[in-house]
């Protein structure tokens, strides 16, 4: 019986004091215990998933059987370049998403100016509130941090100094057409930047919508002139 | 003598009066030119650096004026339509043009009065900014209340392993007192017991309390081993360091940018979307220095992409931009591959804020897993949010189905595990 509480109190103690230990190594930096990584982790190439992340052995062989082209040395300096990569390549030059239409303007003050005679809306004008509706939710994501609620350029980003009023819609924007609209959403333009790879074409042609309701340009009337044709037939991505 | 010594100092206060109130109207001319700039002209141009246009610090001396003969009234022409002054075969104008590339916009809404406000402006530059806040603009408490808590910790050690050592000294003093006294007695002096000798006595002599005293750490040990286990795979509170020490309170806090302008793809596809660098440099080509960090931070981004904030434009390396370093964001949130969750589904269609996953973002300086993201967890929300029909004409006939069969039921919602939110296969395949 002593024999038997002597070993309880050894135990007891030693693994409070392993206890304690445990407790003081809760890392920020670390993210916990993991159970079974095989699992968690993919074996396919998510995104932002570092190759070297995957099992280094099965990434050796997959390079000895995909790649029989390099010799031991070349296989080890790609394989090292593998480890180092992440999975967010740039697609193949050329190469464009299913359904995507390219933007047939390149970026020179003769194209805006082009743009700005050329380019139409592709959308129906249903003024009934759905698209521009849209359009507002995707303005006030992309733009108002900058051009402010109603265009006017008084932002958050303005009103706190950290960024330049861009000009008001009201004024000195107050006739740009709809194509230097969209082509500035595209390429950006003075201290704006391109917003081409956050917005598809045609949430940029709902933006344009809106920013041309601030404009004072969209009104009830230019809506009852044009024929509504129902917004699932667009072509346009 | 005197009268003339008296009229010299009138002069004198004449002239400075006169010099004070010209520079006053300066100034506020100045004043009303630096609303003016800020408002039309602060797009391109920016007092130091060359932006879109030149930086406009120690413009009116650059200019030549040429055929306008002054500088004020050629800058003013080149406000109102800097294209026509260029037509007019103006050296200076075209040289700038060529220099820039981009034309400037015409002006012709600014008043002759409004021209020179600006121009006086540019003579005296912008009234000095109020000193940046600098550290002390940090969340109060942040990183002082880890410390605190880690110092907090080794105090509580430390008194423990003090107190542990006096009543050891002070057993000894004990014994070895007792020892004399009975040495002095005549009687045989105690050998020194070992400590776990002691307790084994202790323990026996003592049963009922020894006993009680067992079960209560067994049950301590319990719970401690248990919740270790429990949390294995549970990475909740992770905080990891980042390459770039990005302040989301700023950013979305602060500055009000919407989660979706970075993370635009959480609005349509499974991933939300680390921003690729390009989306920093939208803002950070004007903005090169933070208000906490200073220039540090940002200088790292621009070592990233290869952009050189003093010629403001990016470094090329063979003719290419350079692109051979990728930003490693530590990933904060991460699920097992055998779970599928889509970004897109939950943010776009059940139009879930991101904050209800992901915490007050906004609020944080670093980033850390506000949940648990554990199944318990995704099911107890499923079980609770009701879908959002209004506007989705995809669930209208289940949505219609649905009222009509639960007529009866009182308090009925329509929550996402009625529509097949805890189907296994919904979310493991």
């Amino acid at each position: 019986m002593n024999m038997m509480f002597k070993y309880i109190g050894k135990l007891s103690m030693a693994t409070m004091i392993a206890s304690a230990l445990f407790a003081c190594t809760s890392d920020p930096n670390s993210p916990g215990v993991e159970y079974m990584p095989d699992m968690y982790r993919s074996p396919s190439y998510e995104t932002y998933i570092k190759k070297g992340d995957l099992d280094s052995a099965s990434l050796m062989e997959r390079l000895i059987e995909e790649r029989s082209d390099l010799d031991s040395t070349e296989r080890i300096a790609e394989f090292n370049l593998l480890k180092k990569a992440y999975a967010n390549f740039m697609p193949v030059k050329g190469t464009v998403p299913v359904g995507f239409t390219p933007f047939p303007y390149g970026q020179s003050t003769e194209e805006y100016e082009r743009a700005g005679l050329e380019l139409k809306n592709p959308l129906p004008l249903p003024f009934s509130d759905s698209i521009v509706k849209q359009g507002q939710e995707l303005f006030e994501i992309f733009c108002d941090h900058c051009h402010g609620a109603k265009g006017e350029g008084d932002g958050k980003m303005v009103q706190n100094d950290k960024f330049p009023a861009p000009p008001s819609y009201t004024s000195a924007l107050k006739d740009l057409p709809e194509g230097k609209i969209f082509y500035t959403i595209h390429y950006g333009k003075g201290n704006m930047g391109s917003h081409a790879s956050q917005i598809s074409q045609t949430e940029r042609w709902k933006i344009v919508y809106y920013v041309q309701k601030l404009q004072g340009k969209l009104t009830a009337k230019t809506v009852a002139d044009s024929s509504a044709a129902p917004v699932d037939s667009i072509p346009v991505k | 003598m005197r009268q003339i010594s008296s009229i010299s100092s009138l002069l004198k206060l004449l002239a400075f009066t006169l010099l004070f109130v010209s520079t006053n109207v300066a100034a506020q001319d100045a004043a009303a030119g630096e609303k003016l700039f800020k408002k039309n002209c602060a797009t391109c141009h920016s007092w130091e650096k060359p932006g879109t246009g030149p930086a406009l610090k120690g413009a009116v001396d650059r200019i030549a004026p040429g055929s306008y003969g002054d500088v004020d009234s050629w800058l003013k022409a080149w406000i109102k339509d800097n294209a026509k002054l260029r037509a007019s075969g103006d050296a200076y104008g075209n040289a700038v043009f060529a220099k820039y590339g981009t034309p400037m916009s015409t002006f012709g809404n600014l008043s002759d009065a409004e021209l020179g406000e600006i121009v006086n402006f540019l003579r005296v530059g912008p009234s000095t900014p109020p000193p940046p806040s600098g550290g002390n603009d940090k969340v109060p408490g942040k990183d002082s209340t880890n410390t605190e808590e880690g110092s907090d910790l080794w105090l509580l050690l430390i008194i423990i392993a003090v107190s542990a050592l006096v009543i050891i000294i002070f057993t000894g003093v004990n014994r070895s007192m007792k020892n004399v006294i009975k040495t002095k007695a005549g009687e045989e002096a105690d050998e020194p017991k070992s400590m776990w000798d002691a307790m084994g006595h202790w323990i026996t002599t003592h049963k009922k309390l020894a006993s009680i005293i067992g079960f209560v750490v067994f049950l301590t040990l319990g719970k401690i081993g248990w919740d270790a286990l429990a949390g294995i795979g549970i990475y909740q509170n992770y905080t990891p360091k980042q390459p770039i020490a990005f302040p989301h309170d700023l950013h979305a806090g602060k500055n009000e940018i919407d989660c979706k302008y970075c993370h635009s793809s959480a609005r349509t596809s499974k991933t939300s979307g680390i921003p690729s660098a390009n989306v920093c440099m939208n803002c950070h080509k004007a903005i090169d220095e933070g208000s906490r960090s200073g220039k540090t931070e940002i200088a790292k981004l621009y070592q990233y992409v290869g952009w050189n904030p003093d010629s403001a434009k990016y470094m090329t390396k063979d003719g290419k931009m350079r692109n051979d370093t990728a930003i490693e964001w530590v990933r904060v949130h991460n699920l097992p591959d055998f779970v599928y969750f889509n970004h897109s589904q939950h943010v776009e269609v059940g139009k879930v804020a991101c904050q209800k996953c992901h915490g007050e973002v906004q609020e944080m300086e670093e980033v850390k897993q506000f949940s648990e993201l554990t199944m318990g967890w995704c099911v107890d929300c499923h079980r609770e949010t009701e879908v959002q029909f209004a506007g989705n004409d995809y669930y209208k006939k289940i949505h219609e189905d649905a009222k009509a069969e639960n007529k009866h039921k009182k308090d009925f919602k329509f929550t996402v595990d009625k529509i097949g939110g805890l189907e296994c296969a919904k979310c493991h395949y």
